[in-house]
């Protein structure tokens, strides 16, 4: 019998334990040895999009046919309402300030649930002794300063209170938005885009060969009253056959918007989550190798504060106004209620045969559990299969039941008459070396999704839509030194119905064609980039009139009735970045990059905005040659 | 706010602002009076701007309700539509299923289509009485002065919405707004006033600069 495991690793195996997606990110992305991407604008929430399973859409990134509010977003392993400060637009996520995203699109393991695809962040770590960066980003109406402070000790020293420490690595960073100073005049985009500060810090303790201790905080503060924080402590204990760990988490999301003297968003929502953790791994079991074994538990218990008076929020199949009616109040509330969560899960993991790894595994949610509310339980099986076919040949099949609970703001405030929306996602994942340097993936999916929240014409919630998504991705990557290239392509179909009777529609962000081409250039201090992109527009529904609310002064768009009926044409757009290194060394590195988004000045229109009165219907396209200019420096 | 989220990644072209006078739309409704006691009658008329044409008040050539109990107080009568609020008995139900005051108006939304094809809303109130404001009262010189600034100002509680097919304005939307007029042209300015309890009145005004 070998030990599968070996005692250098378990250091690995602990901090995999306390957070899972960090570990992932390794096993799940692609080789992290891409270029800068061009377009992206150093945002690395918007570089996702370079996935062919991406859709940048204004409300949020869309995946595999899901709704943005289908994509579950975490931070240290624990659920966040979005990763964008405001959708659509710059995430808080930072190159400077967090670890690599973890993008799965094709489902994930029973560890999580709330979602069918998964963005997963982390503070970054810090690994050097002492050191510091510095970045300055500035859009032209959007400027952004970053700084990040970091000490990893190298050598052991000894700790009063548990012994000898191995490692100690802190980190911590601090971004601020720069946009009133850098265009004061500049009226309603300054508006837009907020000043904010965004706090993230990780501290990561090493106690011997067995223990770890981590501590973590991200936190984005507007400076229009709104914020959303999320502190998370860990200790883990990890020998070469079993882990354990358990994980303290706390969310503060603070939302408060005005329109008038009427509409108002005032939310304060607050979770505590605690989640336990037990792995047993076996090199051998029943003819089986390399046998893991986990379970876990999570509970989340969230208080929520509501003070809404707001007309009824945009969501899928429910299309409205480009700006709210300032008399319609169709969502009012003035409520504060807990709600708890429970999730238990369980999976094995086991070598079948040399070229052969399953694993299975159940996940058992208790959505508003240990409450007067209505309590809904969902089983969830998922199980992958990936067979190494030849040396250069792998195939993945996965499959796997997934749940959403009502947890959206409209949802909130009818939670006793909704159940979980429902998803079932099969994948088939072939990836083949072509050549030495030029890698292959090809991947085609199957979701059914039922029991979907929609807005009926009554303008009430119900679980009465259901919608299928189905397509095919692939993606050729190519390196020869100095060059890189990567082709992402996809050919996509995502349709829903509102309810049992109702025609077959398009899904609001359904597109059914993109390629995504990058090209890449390095030699010596200069990188060169450009990336071609070609989309097939997204739906709209057709205004097909206008009401005057004379008491409101507002004109009230009257939509068709075939819903998301139209397309916007094919998208084309072409962007290009350069970066040139001043100073790359052991000591300090000073590096610049413009990234010019658009530019050859593309006029494919990206949706329709309307006059005032809908009497004449605008073109949306993507800003013309569109710079972001960036610094960054390292001690 | 969603407009904003948009713009933030995209661009949109120009549009015409909301003072231009010289669109086709509606500017304003007027319920005549906008609260009427038990038995009572309101009549409607709309103020209409056109792309091609001064502005002209209106009746509706079709008005309704949705109101599933109250849409038959919505009446057509001679050469007119009305409301004719009904008895206190019923209002007291209509109030009951509302969840409203035992004294408290109640609001119909009526739905009126106008003669070239606009539509609109409004509201009535039924179980109390008040009148539509004092039309609001604006003075211009004639002709109009070039290439200044004018003032323009009216006294009223409530909101205040200017429009020109004549130049350009700034603060439209206040009580006090500024005219500027760079070429010679001849048009009109309108004002609107609301007093947030459902009544309006509007003036236009004959505008001529040179």
């Amino acid at each position: 019998m070998r030990a599968v495991v070996a005692p250098q690793r378990s250091h690995v195996l602990m901090r995999a334990v306390v957070a899972l997606f960090v570990a992932r990110a390794a096993a799940a992305q692609p080789a992290t040895d891409s270029p800068p991407i061009p377009g992206g604008g150093d945002d690395p929430i918007r570089e996702l999009t370079l996935d062919p399973g991406v859709v940048d859409t204004p409300r949020g990134l869309s995946i595999r046919g899901g709704a943005p509010i289908d994509t579950l977003s975490l931070i240290d392993g624990f659920r966040v309402p979005s990763l964008e400060r405001i959708p659509g637009a710059r995430s808080i996520v930072t190159h400077i300030g967090f670890e690599p995203v973890v993008l799965q699109t094709n489902g994930f393991g029973v560890e999580f649930g709330s979602g069918t695809s998964l963005v997963a962040v982390a503070p970054r770590r810090g690994t050097r002794d002492l050191a510091g960066d510095v970045e300055l980003l500035t859009s032209g109406y959007a400027s952004e300063a970053m700084g990040a402070v970091e000490s990893g000790a190298s050598q052991p020293y000894t700790s009063y209170l548990f012994g000898p420490v191995t490692a100690d690595h802190a980190r911590i960073s601090v971004r601020s938005g720069l946009t009133e100073l850098a265009l004061p005049s500049i009226g309603a985009l300054e508006s837009m885009h907020p000043a904010f500060l965004d706090v993230h810090g990780l501290r990561e303790i090493q106690y011997g060969k067995h223990w770890l201790v981590r501590g973590s905080a991200v936190g984005s503060f507007d400076l229009d009253h709104s914020w959303i924080a999320r502190p998370t402590f860990s200790l883990a204990y990890a020998t070469d056959r079993w882990s354990a760990s358990i994980a303290l988490s706390q969310l503060s999301v603070r939302t408060k918007i005005e329109s008038g003297s009427e509409l108002h968003l005032d939310i304060d929502e607050t979770t505590w989550s605690v989640r336990p953790e037990l792995k047993r791994t076996v090199p051998e079991l029943a003819g089986l190798t390399n046998v893991v074994w986990q379970i876990g538990a999570q509970t989340d218990s969230t208080e929520y504060d509501l003070d809404i008076a707001w007309p009824f929020l945009p969501r899928e199949g429910w299309p409205q106004a480009t700006t709210p009616n300032p008399g319609d109040t169709s969502m009012r509330a003035k409520t504060s209620f807990w709600r708890h969560d429970l999730a238990l899960w369980s999976a094995i993991a086991a070598n079948l045969g040399p070229a052969i790894r399953a694993q299975i595994g159940v996940r058992i949610d208790g959505f508003g559990a240990f409450a007067d509310r209505a309590t809904y339980t969902s089983t969830q099986p998922r199980g992958s299969l990936d067979w190494r076919l030849r040396s250069d040949t792998q195939l993945r099949l996965s499959a796997g039941a997934y749940r959403r609970p009502p947890e959206q703001l409209d949802e909130l405030l009818v939670l006793d008459t909704l159940h979980p929306e429902r998803t079932t996602q099969l994948d088939i994942t072939l990836a083949h070396r072509v050549h030495d340097g030029i890698d292959a993936l090809v991947s085609t999916y199957y979701i059914d999704r039922s029991r979907l929240i929609m807005r009926e014409r009554d303008g009430v919630l119900r679980n009465s839509g259901s919608g299928t998504s189905y397509g095919v991705e692939g993606t050729l990557i190519a390196r020869r030194e100095p060059w890189y290239a990567r082709v992402a392509t996809s050919l996509a179909r995502s349709v829903r119905r509102d309810n049992p009777r109702a025609a077959e529609r398009p899904f609001e962000f359904d597109q059914p064609f993109r390629l995504d081409a990058l090209v890449s250039w390095k030699h010596d201090k200069w990188q060169l980039g450009a990336r071609l992109r070609i989309a097939s527009g997204l739906p709209y529904t057709p205004i097909v009139g206008t009401v005057y609310d004379s008491d409101n002064d507002y004109y009230e768009p009257l939509f068709s009735d075939r819903i998301y009926s139209e397309r916007a044409p094919l998208q084309h757009r072409v962007d290009l970045r350069v970066d040139y290194a001043f100073v790359d060394d052991k000591r300090a590195t000073l590096a610049a990059f413009i990234d010019l988004h658009n530019a050859y000045a593309s006029r494919s229109e990206l949706g329709y905005d309307y006059r005032f009165d809908y009497g004449e219907r605008l073109p949306i396209y993507a800003l013309p040659i569109f710079p972001f200019v960036g610094v960054r420096g390292t001690i | 706010m969603k407009r904003a989220l948009v713009l933030l990644v995209a661009c949109t072209p120009e549009s015409a602002p909301a003072w231009r006078l010289d669109q086709d739309r509606v500017i304003a409704v007027r319920a005549e009076p906008p609260h009427i006691a038990a038995g009572a009658i309101a009549r409607f008329d709309a103020l209409l701007a056109h792309a091609d044409g001064p502005t002209t008040v209106e009746p509706p050539a079709f008005a309704s309700s949705e109101s599933p109990t109250l849409f038959d107080i919505v009446h057509f009568n001679i050469d007119h539509w009305e409301v004719v609020a009904p008895d206190e008995q019923r209002l007291a139900v209509e109030r009951a299923t509302l969840g409203l005051a035992i004294d408290a108006p109640v609001p119909l939304e009526v739905t009126l289509e106008l003669s070239s094809g606009l539509l609109a809303k409004k509201i009535v109130w039924l179980g109390d009485s008040r009148e539509n404001p004092i039309a609001p009262v604006v003075a211009l010189a004639d002709p109009l002065p070039l290439a200044r600034d004018i003032p323009l100002s009216v006294a009223a509680d409530g909101t205040v919405r200017w429009f020109t097919s004549c130049g350009t304005l700034r603060d439209a939307e206040a009580a006090t707004a500024t005219l500027r007029i760079d070429e010679p042209c001849t048009g009109e300015i309108a004002v609107v006033v609301r007093d947030g309890l459902g009544g309006v009145a509007w003036q236009v005004i004959p505008a001529r600069a040179e």
